[in-house]
């Protein structure tokens, strides 16, 4: 199948864990396929939330959810990248009342993923929209972009380099996933792929659909492992050179 | 005038014996691994300053009114009537709303976030700045007491009066990088009547901004940080080439008092097909302190950050 395949990087990101607004902003500890959807909805200048008045869903959203994409953390053993919480200040009065129900300073904290890059894998044979896919492919090859994309928040500046259209087999076996995968599709076993090796296994909840009614996110069990794999159950794999991508 | 030109840019801001943004520890804001950094609010508020002592209408910033309960800053609605002089009610159109936010030059750079009565709008701005890492390699947290003049009011048997902590970066070189997309209002254009999109009035002002802001700023903690260069790529009209962060591009060492960029790697970034989508590179920088090298690049144009003079 053909694939865009292009390295995403940045000094810093923040996508929102929306679950929880009190005291300090949380993120997601990877990009996930609803953020990955915005940003080339971005760059090919698709409408966002601000232009979906009625509609269902927002426009990149709607053209792009059938589009399975892989997302492989690198340089990060155990595909976890390290968090910081950041402080900072909203005095202009506007953003918080006091007890005395006057305009106050509003504390905003928000965790921060540092030194972030992933791999990220598009599979085009999944959209249909042609004129769409041509733009894609010579935005993203040509590094052009509508608007420009960011990770998560507009302070977070994302950088898209080694972009490449790729031909990839789809295979039916595979000894080890280098990428994020569905954890309830995949059979581990024990022991790490190198024998030498500790094995881990990272596990997250993370979004992976918009709900039709309201638009909420719908989540799914996200893993990361270097433990052999026992058997692939319905997870879509492909194989790049020497690497086992699970398609989301 | 509409501006119809993408710009990527750096702005450099050096603090000597300064604290240009703290965390809540007072120390320098830093990242787990203690990269010094600061924030994109860090660098707005002296540009927001700047040009609300110059009389620009700017909405975001703190201000003061007084009423019975003595002094209190405004809240958005009372800044928004205050700015601009009007009455904002729930049944008046968004349109004027909107036409009244964009004629802030605060809000045509940065954008907004306005929820007031019933106005809920979320305005991206043109200008998009990231994280200002320090790229100075050697620099020291420096920690001074300071005595003040008063006794601790809660404590009785005080006999000498309280000491302060003041803290300080002996020297940092942070970095911004920014980017300017003017497309991004265009989905206005037709709703506000005689709005044309981002201008290039805005443009001029926020560059006014970069090269003067940080060194007209003058509180306790950031005196002594100044704007010692900036970069700007000027792409050419209606180019829609989307460039990486500049940061990773630009390396700085010390020989002596002189501070050395070196911008070699920029050459590799700005190739012969980047280059045509190019108008113009302009780089402004302190020649007292600051030696821009390594950009071979025929389009670069050189000026001195204070006089705007070619060099």
């Amino acid at each position: 199948m053909k694939l865009l395949k292009f390295n995403l990087h940045g000094k810093t990101a923040h996508f929102k864990k929306p679950d929880v607004n009190a005291y300090a902003y949380y993120t997601y500890s990877h990009i996930h396929k609803i953020a990955l959807y915005g940003i080339i909805g971005a760059i090919l200048g698709l409408g966002g939330y601000t232009q979906q008045q009625n509609k269902q869903y927002p426009e990149f959203y709607d053209l792009l959810k059938d589009v399975r994409v892989g997302i492989v953390p690198i340089g990060k053993e155990r595909g976890y990248f390290s968090k910081k919480m950041i402080t900072f200040n909203n005095s202009v009065g506007y953003a918080n009342i006091g007890a005395d129900k006057a305009p106050c300073n509003l504390v905003v904290r928000e965790q921060w993923l540092e030194d972030v890059s992933w791999d990220i894998y598009i599979a085009l044979d999944d959209l249909k929209d042609y004129e769409l896919k041509e733009k894609m492919i010579d935005y993203i090859l040509n590094s052009k972009a509508e608007f420009l994309p960011y990770l998560g928040k507009n302070d977070h500046i994302a950088n898209i380099c080694n972009t490449q259209l790729i031909e990839c087999e789809i295979t039916e076996a595979a000894e080890q996933i280098h990428s994020l995968f569905y954890y309830d599709e995949i059979e581990l076993e024990d022991g790490a792929v190198d024998e030498d090796q500790i094995p881990y296994l990272f596990k997250d909840y993370m979004p992976v659909a918009l709900n039709k009614e309201n638009n909420m996110y719908e989540f799914a069990q996200i893993a990361f492992t270097n433990r052999a794999i026992e058997d692939v159950k319905d997870q879509t794999i492909i194989l790049d050179t020497d690497k086992y991508i699970a398609l989301l | 005038m509409k501006f119809k030109n993408r710009v990527f840019g750096l702005v450099g801001i050096s603090a000597k014996m300064a604290n240009w943004n703290a965390d809540f520890s007072g120390r320098p804001k830093s990242t787990s691994n203690n990269e010094i950094f600061g924030s994109d609010k860090a660098f707005k508020y002296p540009i927001k300053y700047l040009w609300d002592q110059e009389g620009e209408k700017v909405l975001y910033i703190k201000s003061f009114k007084e009423d019975k309960n003595g002094i209190k800053p405004r809240s958005l609605k009372e800044r928004y009537e205050y700015v601009f002089d009007t009455k904002l009610e729930k049944k008046k159109k968004d349109k004027d709303v909107l036409k009244n936010l964009f004629s802030a030059i605060d809000v045509i750079n940065f954008g907004a976030t306005f929820a007031e009565e019933g106005q809920n709008l979320s305005i991206t701005g043109a200008v998009q700045i990231g994280q200002g890492m320090n790229i100075y390699t050697d620099t020291n947290v420096e920690i001074q007491d300071i005595l003040s003049p008063f006794r601790n009011p809660k404590d009785a048997d005080a006999e000498a009066s309280s000491l302060g902590t003041k803290i300080v970066v002996d020297e940092a070189h942070y970095l911004y990088p920014f980017s300017i997309n003017p497309y991004v209002y265009d989905e206005y254009i037709n709703i506000i009547d005689g709005f044309e999109g981002y201008t290039k009035e805005a443009y001029e002002k926020y560059k006014d901004g970069c090269l003067r802001g940080a060194t007209a700023f003058a509180s306790n903690s950031k005196f002594g940080c100044d704007n010692a260069y900036a970069i700007f790529i000027l792409l050419k009209e209606g180019s829609k080439l989307a460039l990486p962060n500049l940061v990773s591009f630009i390396t700085l060492k010390k020989e002596g008092d002189k501070v050395i960029i070196d911008c070699s790697s920029l050459n590799d970034l700005l190739s012969e097909s980047i280059l045509k989508e190019v108008e113009n590179i302009e780089i402004y920088y302190n020649p007292y302190e600051v030696e821009i090298k390594g950009l071979s690049i025929n389009k670069a144009k050189f000026m001195n950050i204070f006089t705007r003079e070619v060099i």
